[in-house]
């Protein structure tokens, strides 16, 4: 059983490092802009499409092919916001229509991406498979360590950006007080505009780790914003190193989770916790570490 | 006396608050009733310009189709004129979505037994399904009342057959699967035939090849629709009464490609037999490589499903031992491989069989899907997967082979 | 021919105009945004279904559906009691995700992703509404009567209260209303109407799975009622009229199901951006999406 376990755990930790990484992004665009951009999860998808293309279907170098990821996702990302986002919120809309355009454009890249590569997996052949390390009967592969560390490393460095450098107390400022910020001099919009640029540079990062790991297909984007958004919640949505803790509360809950329920209840589990943290927690779990304050 | 003045000067503050606010919504009121006022003129105008332009549109669309038709001599009207000896077949089957690759074999198992038939009069109408039952029941819907089919080819997958069997029967439609194995088919009408043997007979078949080999513990990982359901549940019962252990069952959704969690509880349950039943090839692959990358240490086995290009081109998984149906007799196979370069997928011939099956009973005078129906009633053929003759219920009996991956390719073994 | 297809669209678009008015009661004359009213329409597919099927009367059935529908909206309203903006959508979302999560894993129930098939016509008194064209008059009557219903709510005193209540819950409450009461009438009868749309769905298209009330639809639903304006029944009208043919008129010219399918969730978000971007009153709406 205690083996079991341990997989399940390490399981839970990789889960835990792909949520992350997509939640780190999302975080920081909301924490900065103060809306909900769901379409963060297919710029991840587009990401590993965009990878596929370059090194699979062109045949450009891995590093080149990888390096031009994260150009496009981040300009990508960019673009969303100066044509969609910025004129929505020039008139003074909602977070609400924010949060339901994001939805469409959620849906209309993945069926964007559905026509033109098909419905089916793409694999991106680099890595070679075989059997992964093993330490007591519980097996883990080298990719899947990496994408921990550098989940892990995002981690301390986003919460070493936004707690002390300029840029980070910048966004910060603007997502607290905009007109605040506007008035001491902070140029808000170009801050806006970094933090999609930063934030869609994470997708693209999240977009190649994921797709190496698991091959990408058009559907993965919804699924993936859904849990890096429930990691983000229950760790506190406006911080991104408490968003990061909370996918790895997600991955880790849903896969030791499956040692007692059947296989099928893994997504369940995080729906369920989505809402009861919906209804008695929005703030998330960092509101506690302030309370106690 | 502090208390009351505070208490005073509360009160006043709270009155005060109480009048501002009942002005405001006063005012409010007035903009709200004022609103309302426009608001109904505009929406008594809006309302006649929404009926014009729902006309308009209308009207612009009935002129679109009517041009498209007539531009491309399409049958949605009628247009072309077909004669009374037409008969039109439908095919339902995955053309695009992850379990693609067996729809577009059987596509071409049926043009080539077009081609061959020579017959004139028949028309094939092609619906992609993708394998679900949602989609199934529009294209049936489309195919029957729109395009007036006679009988269907269809569906590939076991879990849409199901899903639109009734309708097919209600309608007096035949249906002819070349690739739905579940056993509820069976049972699912009068006009419901199949060329491939129900899984009631893979299920035994699997059953006794892995407990021939000497392995006594199973665990089974299968797809979480009506083929995998089905198959699993007849190979369990088979493989239990043989005298074997099934020690892990684990289901996977469609499509699904990370299987970690279902692995990981196979693993913990040591067996010394994996059998995989899909019919999602991304599943499958995904399904080798993690076994590969958890190191479990078991003989993998894989149902019908597994037999095709990108489980073969998949490096990792060499041994692999496929229970299948027929391939095919020599000649097809080199026909197959003549007129379209690859070596023969999995349910091409059993397609090319259904086909001929509909072809034979045309050639003796049948159009209607009553009619149809009857001459397969008792049809009996030699065809290129095996015997054809349908039981009572439209099912056939049939043999199954063993195949073994080495080098990447599937070479027949001996059982 | 082309009139059996007429009709089958002209049901689905009978059906989808329940659900959009019904939604917009909730959504555009209440305030209450809610991402999970394609949930609801699902609750009461099942329901009608696993009660039908299991020997119930269909007249028995539908209203059943249109009870446990209202139930679920009442205990939508009532988990998110406390919540206000964005956090009720993202609450209404999770409880979306929530019942599609049971709806596939309570299989001994539901059959899960098998999916239920062979749902039977609705049988009314031993009368088996068989052929199409009578099941659109069977449609077109629940349609007028929802109509009729919601415009004489609308127009009410009730209907009233609950405006008030989109345009400012704060400004009500002071003046004494229970808001929350107001909630879950809104909600309930914006519920059972989206049950009863889910009955006369599946038991018209004979097959329904979980996957059919999900993302998707959720994005279908609500680009008819925002194209259709908030708080206006006509434009929920004609709002569905127009989506759902340019839709199935996708299927209709032939085009490969490999582009209908993508196609038409491009063109619902597509035609959704852009009212939300230059005409966030959509057609006929009377006040901007707040």
């Amino acid at each position: 059983m205690s083996s079991l376990l341990l997989q399940l755990t390490l399981n839970g930790l990789v889960a835990g490092s792909i949520y992350s990484l997509v939640a780190s992004g999302f975080s920081l665009i909301y924490s900065t802009n103060r809306f909900m951009h769901f379409a963060h999860g297919v710029i991840v998808i587009l990401a590993g499409y965009i990878l596929f293309s370059f090194y699979s279907l062109i045949g450009f170098s891995f590093y080149y092919s990888v390096l031009s990821t994260l150009i496009y996702s981040s300009f990508i990302g960019f673009l969303i916001n100066k044509t969609i986002y910025s004129p929505l919120q020039k008139k003074k809309t909602s977070s609400v229509i924010l949060l339901i355009a994001s939805i469409s454009l959620l849906i209309l890249f993945q069926n964007l991406i559905q026509l033109f590569f098909g419905a089916g997996v793409k694999d991106i052949d680099y890595i070679d498979i075989q059997k992964g390390l093993e330490f007591y009967e519980a097996t883990i592969t080298q990719l899947q360590i990496i994408t921990i560390i550098i989940s892990s490393i995002l981690c301390v460095g986003l919460f070493i950006f936004m707690k002390k450098t300029s840029l980070g107390k910048e966004m910060r400022a603007v997502s607290n007080n905009k007109e605040l910020a506007d008035i001491v001099g902070i140029n808000s919009s170009k801050v806006k505009d970094l933090s999609f640029f930063i934030g869609s540079f994470l997708a693209g990062l999240a977009g190649i780790l994921i797709s190496l790991e698991q091959n990408v297909s058009p559907s993965m984007g919804t699924n993936l914003i859904i849990k890096g958004f429930t990691g983000a919640v229950i760790g506190g949505i406006s911080s991104v190193p408490a968003s990061i803790f909370g996918s790895y509360i997600i991955g880790l809950v849903e896969n030791l989770g499956i040692a007692f329920l059947p296989s099928g209840f893994k997504e369940a589990i995080s729906f369920f916790l989505l809402f009861i943290f919906l209804l008695f927690r929005p703030e998330g779990l960092a509101s506690l570490r302030r309370r106690v304050k | 006396m502090v208390y009351t003045s505070i208490m005073y000067k509360k009160t006043t503050k709270t009155l005060n608050i109480h009048i501002s606010l009942n002005k405001i919504m006063a005012d409010k009121k007035e903009k709200v009733e004022e609103n309302v006022e426009e608001v109904e003129k505009v929406e008594g105008e809006g309302g006649g310009n929404a009926l014009v332009m729902i006309g308009i549109v209308i009207v612009a669309l009935i002129i679109l189709v009517y041009a498209y038709t007539s531009i491309t001599g399409n049958a949605i009207f009628g247009f072309d004129g077909f004669g009374s000896n037409e008969v039109r077949i439908g095919f339902m089957g995955p053309l695009t979505g992850d379990a693609a690759s067996y729809g577009h074999a059987i596509k071409r198992g049926v043009e080539m037994a077009l081609k061959d038939s020579k017959l004139q009069n028949v028309k094939i109408i092609y619906e992609d399904t993708r394998c679900d039952g949602e989609e199934a029941v529009s294209a049936i819907n489309k195919l029957i009342n729109i395009d007036k089919v006679s009988a269907i080819i269809g569906d590939v997958c076991s879990g849409a057959t199901l899903a639109v069997a009734p309708i097919a029967e209600q309608n007096k439609v035949v249906m002819i699967s070349a690739s739905s194995t579940s056993p509820e088919i069976t049972n699912a009408g009068e006009y419901i035939f199949r060329t491939i043997p129900s899984d009631t007979h893979q299920g035994k078949f699997g059953a006794e090849l892995v407990y021939d080999l000497g392995l006594r513990n199973l665990s089974i990982l299968y797809g979480n629709e009506e083929y995998g359901v089905g198959f699993e549940g007849v190979l369990k019962e088979n493989f239990e009464s043989l005298g074997g252990l099934v020690v892990a069952e684990e289901s996977f959704e469609r499509g699904s490609t990370d299987l970690r969690t279902q692995l990981t509880k196979i693993r913990k349950a040591r067996p010394e037999a994996i059998y995989i039943i899909s019919n999602s090839p991304d599943s499958s692959v995904a399904a080798l490589k993690q076994i590969k990358q958890m190191g479990i240490k078991a003989k993998v086995f894989g149902s019908e499903g597994l037999k095709g290009p990108e489980i073969a081109a998949t490096k990792v998984a060499e041994n692999l031992t496929i229970t299948s149906v027929s391939a095919g007799t020599p000649a097809f196979v080199e026909q197959y491989m003549r007129e379209h370069g690859l070596a023969i997928q999995p349910f091409a011939p059993q397609a090319y069989d259904s086909f001929n099956a509909l072809a034979k009973a045309i050639q003796n005078g049948a159009r209607t899907g009553s009619e149809i129906k009857l001459q397969l009633d008792n049809l009996k053929f030699s065809g290129v997967s095996g015997d054809i003759e349908f039981d009572s219920n439209g099912d056939v009996s049939g043999s199954y082979q063993v195949y073994r991956l080495v080098n990447g390719t599937f070479v027949l073994a001996d059982y | 021919m082309i009139f059996e297809y007429l009709i089958h669209i002209l049901i689905l678009v009978g059906i989808y105009t329940i659900l959009a008015l019904s939604l917009n009661l909730a959504l555009g004359y209440s305030g209450l945004l809610n991402l999970a009213h394609v949930s609801l329409f699902g609750i009461g597919a099942y329901t009608s279904v696993l009660l039908n099927m299991q020997g119930f009367p269909f007249v028995l059935s539908i209203i059943a559906s249109g009870i446990v529908s209202a139930l679920f909206g009442f205990i939508l309203v009532f988990s998110t009691k406390k919540l206000k903006g964005d956090y009720y959508a993202l609450a209404s979302l999770g409880f979306a995700f929530v019942v599609y999560s049971l709806l596939l894993n309570l299989i001994s129930i539901t059959r899960g992703p098998l999916g239920i098939s062979g749902i039977p016509r609705p049988s009314i008194f031993s009368f088996v509404i068989n052929d199409n064209f009578t099941y659109l008059i069977f449609v077109l009557l629940f349609l007028l009567i929802t109509l009729i219903l919601f415009s004489k709510v609308v127009r009410s005193p009730f209907g009233k209260l609950l405006e008030a209540m989109r345009d400012d819950e704060l400004s009500l409450r002071i003046l004494g209303k229970n808001t929350y009461r107001l909630k879950y009438k809104s909600m309930s009868i914006s519920a059972f109407f989206a049950g009863l749309a889910g009955s006369l769905f599946a038991h018209y298209i004979g097959y329904i799975d979980p996957n059919m009330f999900y993302i998707n639809e959720i994005i279908l639903i609500i680009s008819i009622v925002i194209v259709g304006g908030v708080a206006s029944l006509r434009g929920s009208v004609v709002a569905t009229v127009i989506i759902i043919f340019l839709s199935e008129l996708l299927r209709f010219i032939h085009l490969p199901s490999s582009i209908v399918g993508p196609g038409r969730q491009i063109i619902y978000s597509i035609i959704l951006l852009l009212i939300l971007m230059k005409k966030p009153r959509g057609l006929f709406g009377r006040i901007d999406l707040e």
